[in-house]
């Protein structure tokens, strides 16, 4: 008996000193640092050092500019990197690696462009003209698979690049493209119709300007690994592991150096958001994305900052293939029996906002207004009995005794399926109407949408740049992104006017009667704007959480 | 026995076959595309253009027998979500990670289970027996997906012990690697139990105890060391199912190992990740099991003498 107590109280010390071992080993002191924080021997808050850690969900696949589509690549681009001009803390552009604004001519063609005489590359080299001749071309090439090389392409001659079958006939294509270095200092940009936004295109990664001879040397390995990468930005990434943390610090050879006071930045690739909480909770995290359970944690806190995007989330309408829907009585009903106030607030209750139309609040009108307020209230309110009543006239007219059963499509994520409830909740409460739910992976929803096999979808869409056109102009008769086959001539002259426009007021009028035109249509539904939440420790100050294209901008970055 | 592993090892081989052909059919029907996020708003020319270029757009015997000649010349291709790298890169990236969580918490769950089974033999039907057994309850019946955010919780936020995720010392090992072991070790604890009571209740341990061996010798030399054989046997397979079934606890604790590769190149049907890991994990599944077959054929020679054995 004796025995067997020694053995099992020796093997039981093995296991507690095994642990024991495993712990002391870390060379870390867990009890008051368990996350490496310099909470308690940091110093006065006027010598606070001026790091900030962030949690981050995605790796970015490839910090490559033409290449990346990616909201965490362009994130970091926009980190170490910087184009002509920069959005600043209100999301207005403003000249960053150009001296100044472009001048344009008359007719809105050509811009003239003037680069900083101290624009460096982070190895101290002048930034050129030819960086960003060097840029746009590599970018229309097609060998390059650049999946947003149509947004280059608006350049004079930039689709005849993206179409060229040989390398011979892309070096001719691409020695006529509208883009030269009229010398070192000034960049000459030639468009193939006025882009009313197109300074402010500029400050997207996608036009950043790239070293050649860098990436001749990176070949394939460019924009994969820490020291394949290079920028004229804020800051230089110093660390890349991948899946787990990237490191950006201060770049001194930066033009604006001297008013960027962040010297370093961690970021850690942490995909659960519970996680994601207890490490903000310890504070091993200053700023964390949070979901909408969590929100309700930091209710009335500091701590809990929103952050209000450019994207819409709406119903998409088969016309063509669903003649119930062709009906504009019938889509005006279906819009009409949702109340969106509820929706936000009981489904999404992240502080998205109830839509008032198809382009999202924050959107500029193009003319140095906001689009939303020029445009006022252009989607129908919320009515449960006129929507009845519009859906019995809908139905006479379209010869239908009842609404066919229809087949809703949307995410299979928790969200979009308690959408999905809502919304057939709503119809069938306010219309008596039963569509049915059809739940199915993103890539799928994706493929059935682009074949046009679907009857109804729930969709979202996000800014590819902040114009109210990137929003209206999918749904012109026979658009690429024009899945529900919506159809109005008039929409179309409208947006076509607004195309080819010189004057922005004139633009952004004819955006807002096109906007009125569809939302009277209800071409589509549009349900809300989308806003998604952040913790941020009340100490960082200057974190801009721009409304598109990137997650984070910590160029203005002060700890407190 | 060289025809015996001669034979296995070409075994081995069609099995491997036919996991690679089995993905290959079904990531390609899998929905969507594999140009990843934002490709819905690529137009229509560029998207036909580049499923050209990654060759999505040749006949499917076409795109099989050039996925089957890469696999046979070791070269698993691009990722399409990562494409500067390859899939082998990325696999030689996160892998390590995987296994060293893996062999941390084999070896915690080897130690604890075996503790506990010993204990609870040796204390059979007694308040030892009871906490071990009831430990190996709770181990089987606590997922990691429970475990894992109430230990991150617990330990790191509310007692601040331990930290709560990220991979970064030693000491971020201990929670996930707990978390992990904790399964396996209850079902190591009661294997042990099992196979002790077997062995303390045959004959040839009475007769070392009539000769009056201590007990210590009793429980070392003749319990233990013949109780512990079919524990082993299952540890390999268990080793394996520990390095590839990670990824509930990696995303908890953020750790970067291959867990998320599967999920993530499932959803943005990534072709080139998702055979080039299936391929991975079923090698190293297939190895254990050769291994293990050619052991017991080694130690037992009615195994290499079964059908056509000779």
């Amino acid at each position: 008996m004796k025995a067997t107590k020694w053995v099992s109280t020796a093997v039981a010390l093995t296991l507690m000193g095994s642990v024991a071992i495993g712990c002391a080993k870390s060379g870390e002191t867990p009890a008051t640092s368990p996350t490496g924080d310099t909470k308690g021997t940091a110093a006065p808050a006027a010598n606070k050092p001026q790091e900030i850690k962030i949690n981050f969900t995605a790796e970015p696949p490839v910090m490559d500019s033409s290449k990346t589509t990616a909201n965490a690549a362009f994130t970091f681009l926009n980190a170490f990197n910087e184009g002509l001009y920069r959005a600043d803390k209100d999301g207005k552009a403003a000249p960053a690696l150009a001296k100044d604004f472009p001048k344009i001519s008359t007719d809105g063609l050509t811009y003239t462009i003037d680069i900083r005489d101290n624009a460096n590359w982070a190895d101290g080299q002048p930034v050129k003209a030819q960086d960003f001749v060097y840029s746009f071309k590599r970018t229309l090439d097609p060998a390059t698979k650049a999946q947003y090389s149509f947004l280059v392409a608006w350049i004079k001659g930039g689709e005849a690049v993206t179409k060229a079958k040989t390398p011979e006939d892309v070096k001719k294509a691409q020695e006529a493209l509208g883009v030269k270095a009229i010398n070192d200092k000034q960049l000459e940009i030639k468009l193939e119709k006025p882009v009313a936004f197109f300074t402010g295109l500029l400050a997207f990664a996608t036009f950043f300007p790239q070293r050649e001879d860098f990436i001749t040397k990176a070949g394939d390995k460019y924009g994969a690994e820490v020291d394949k990468v290079i920028g004229a930005g804020p800051f230089t990434l110093s660390k890349w592991d991948h899946g787990q943390t990237l490191e950006l610090v201060k770049n001194e050879k930066y033009w604006d150096a001297a008013n960027v006071k962040l010297t370093k930045a961690t970021i850690n690739i942490v995909k659960d958001t519970n996680t994601g909480l207890n490490l903000y909770e310890t504070d091993a995290a200053d700023l964390a994305e949070i979901n909408r359970d969590q929100l309700k944690l930091y209710a009335g806190k500091p701590d809990n900052v929103p952050k209000p995007e450019l994207t819409n989330s709406y119903l998409m309408y088969q016309t063509k293939k669903v003649p119930a829907l062709a009906n504009k009585k019938i889509r005006q009903a279906l819009g009409m029996a949702i109340d969106r106030q509820a929706y936000v607030d009981t489904v999404l209750a992240n502080g998205s906002v109830a839509s008032t139309g198809l382009v999202p609040g924050g959107t500029s009108d193009g003319a140095g207004g906001d689009f939303r307020k020029s445009a006022g209230e252009t989607q129908p309110k919320f009515d449960a009995a006129k929507a009845k009543q519009l859906l019995a006239e809908g139905l006479k007219e379209a010869g239908l005794a009842a609404l066919p059963p229809m087949k809703v499509n949307a995410d299979d994520t928790e969200t979009a399926k308690k959408s999905l409830e809502f919304i057939l909740a709503q119809w069938k409460q306010n219309l008596g109407y039963e569509a049915i739910a059809n739940p199915v992976p993103h890539a799928l929803r994706i493929e059935l949408s682009s074949k046009k096999d679907f009857e109804i979808a729930l969709s979202l869409w996000g800014a590819d740049y902040n114009d109210p056109m990137t929003f209206l102009d999918m749904w012109v008769t026979g658009g690429e992104f024009d899945e529900g086959d919506y159809s109005n001539p008039q929409y179309d002259a409208l947006i076509k006017q607004a195309q080819t426009e010189v004057d922005a007021s004139k633009r952004a009028k004819a955006l807002v009667e096109a906007e009125k035109i569809l939302m009277d249509d209800q071409g589509v539904s549009p349900l809300y704007f989308r806003t998604r939440a952040y913790l941020k420790k009340p100490n960082v100050e200057g974190l801009v959480l721009p409304s598109f294209g990137k997650e984070w901008d910590l160029k203005w970055v002060t700890i407190k | 026995m060289v025809k015996f592993i001669l034979r296995r090892f070409l075994y081995a081989l069609i099995t491997l076959w036919l996991i690679a052909s089995f993905t290959f059919v079904l990531m390609k029907n899998l929905p969507g595309n594999p140009l990843g996020e934002g490709s819905e708003r690529i137009p229509k020319a560029t998207k036909e253009m580049l499923m050209k270029q990654y060759g999505l757009d040749k006949p499917l015997w076409e795109q099989y027998l050039t996925f089957m000649n890469n696999i046979i010349h070791g070269d698993l291709g691009a990722s399409f979500q990562f494409p500067a790298h390859k899939v082998t890169d990325i696999i030689k990236q996160a892998f390590p990670s995987s296994l060293e969580l893996g062999l941390i918490s084999i070896v915690i769950a080897i130690i604890s289970g075996l503790t506990l089974g010993i204990i609870a033999a040796l204390k059979h039907n007694k308040a030892g027996d009871y906490t071990a057994m009831f430990i190996a309850i709770l181990g089987v019946s606590i997922p990691s997906f429970v475990l894992g955010p109430l230990l991150s919780y617990y330990v790191g936020v509310k007692w601040g012990i331990l930290p709560a995720g990220l991979w970064k010392g030693p000491s971020y090992r201990v929670l996930p690697a707990i978390a992990l072991s904790f399964g396996t070790i209850a079902i190591l604890a009661r294997l042990m139990r099992t196979s002790m009571l077997d062995v303390l209740n045959q004959d040839y341990i009475k007769t070392a105890k009539s000769k009056g061996l201590s007990s210590v010798t009793v429980v070392v030399k003749h319990t233990i060391r013949n109780a512990i054989l079919p524990v082993i046997t299952v540890i390999g397979p268990i080793f394996v199912n520990v390095i590839t079934g990670t990824l509930v606890v990696e995303q908890i604790f953020s750790v970067p190992g291959l867990g998320k590769h599967f999920v993530s190149s499932v959803v943005s049907n990534d072709y080139t990740m998702i055979s080039g890991l299936t391929i991975f994990y079923s090698s190293i599944l297939i190895l254990v099991i050769f291994l293990t077959d050619v052991v017991y054929g080694l130690v037992d020679p009615r195994i290499r003498l079964g059908k056509g054995g000779k």
